[in-house]
């Protein structure tokens, strides 16, 4: 049994995550407003103090991280700026600082999402944010330290979140949030560095 | 004959995209202390003050941007927002406001890097970095409007700059700059969108 923090942990994909890996692990809940620990993942500060409290951990895991929906020509350099400082760099932070508080062995799984390669309308920043996710778990797997492994899932839109987000991704197949659950066990309970397992 | 204007025209890559597209345009260049105009990419009052002094414009191509390269394990929340605030946002600045000040069927081409899908050691920012800006232009192409088009050339490393990178980048096989600007001149003058033209 391994000691799992799971960022976002409130979430649609999250609840599926802590339900996956609570299976065989013990789980940590981490949320901006919910959990057993609070962080604001887009503040170095918050994200380091959260690893001061909660100590050593053999995985750590998020599902968290905003983006900016609408439409390129009315698109503004500051709502652009939220999902670079939300998704894009809160992950970064989280990894940046866990990659000292991991045990030997550990590992750093992220979340992107098919948006990085199949564009929608008002989906810009997002696709932006999701690919540039990827690309830091590839760049930052070369140089994990002590066996550390760090990769990202990218899911398609989930079943659970089409009331929500259906209209921008029509006739785009949706996966039950369980699915994409299997992706981050995948990711923690593997043995591969620098991927991106795709929902999708 | 179209007007073009590349902003990071002195560049090593600049200088041979502006010989490249002299060719057969006219040619109008922007650097942050060099060139027709002047422009700080990363400020996009600055970006819309270059726009307004360059006049209409059909295609914009921009080779500039810092990154922030250096081993992970010390990597602070300040160093990877180097290139996060410069080569990613600096170029989505210029694309946000190009996509208004271009003539119809004009076209905005970024610049990303060769260690996109090849990561280096001390690249977590850059290999970030440029999927970012491969995954904007996927995402603005369904977007853009008046026929206006988006791409991106992945350079490898060039021929010219070889030895001033060459700890970073043993191994890999440099490019001339002559070969790189001909990929400019490919989303220029060519009919895709949303493509990444690798030169490697």
């Amino acid at each position: 049994m391994k000691k799992i923090i799971v960022i976002g942990a409130s979430g649609t994909i999250g609840k599926g995550i802590v339900e996956q890996l609570g299976l065989r692990h013990e789980v940590i809940t981490v949320g901006r407003n919910s959990g057993q620990f609070q962080v604001k993942i887009e503040d170095p500060a918050s994200v380091q103090a959260l690893f001061e409290k909660v100590g050593k951990v053999d995985g750590v895991v998020v599902a968290a991280g905003d983006a900016h929906f609408g439409a390129l020509q009315e698109m503004t350099a500051e709502q652009f700026q939220i999902g670079l400082n939300s998704k894009l760099m809160g992950q970064v932070n989280v990894a940046l600082a866990a990659q000292k508080y991991l045990n030997d062995g550990g590992s750093i799984t992220l979340t992107s999402g098919s948006l990085s390669h199949n564009p929608i309308r008002y989906g810009v920043n997002a696709t932006t944010v999701n690919a540039a996710v990827d690309g830091f778990v590839r760049g930052a797997a070369v140089e994990m330290p002590r066996g550390l492994r760090i990769n990202s899932v990218s899911p398609t839109l989930v079943d659970e979140s089409v009331e929500t987000y259906g209209p921008y991704f029509y006739g785009m197949e949706t996966v039950p949030v369980k699915r994409a659950a299997l992706a981050y066990s995948r990711s923690v309970e593997g043995a591969e560095n620098g991927k991106t397992y795709r929902v999708w | 004959m179209r007007t073009v204007l590349v902003i990071g025209g002195s560049g090593t890559i600049g200088s041979a995209v502006v010989q490249e597209l002299g060719k057969r345009h006219r040619v109008i260049t922007a650097g942050r202390s060099s060139g027709d105009h002047r422009v700080a990419i990363e400020d996009i009052a600055s970006v819309r003050a270059l726009f307004a002094q360059a006049g209409r414009v059909d295609h914009v191509v921009v080779a500039a941007g810092a990154l922030h390269v250096g081993p992970l394990e010390q990597m602070t929340h300040e160093q990877f927002c180097v290139g996060l605030d410069s080569k990613l946002m600096g170029q989505v600045n210029v694309a946000l406001v190009a996509q208004h000040a271009l003539n119809d069927g004009g076209s905005i081409t970024l610049t990303s890097g060769v260690d996109a899908h090849n990561p280096l050691r001390g690249c977590a920012n850059t290999v970030t970095v440029n999927n970012g800006i491969e995954g904007f232009a996927r995402g603005a192409s369904v977007e853009l409007q008046r026929g206006l088009r988006i791409n991106v050339v992945n350079p490898s490393l060039l021929e010219e700059s070889a030895e001033k990178f060459e700890s970073l980048f043993h191994g890999f096989e440099p490019v001339p700059a002559s070969r790189v600007a001909r990929a400019y001149s490919r989303c220029v003058d060519g009919a895709e969108s949303g493509k990444t033209y690798r030169a490697w």
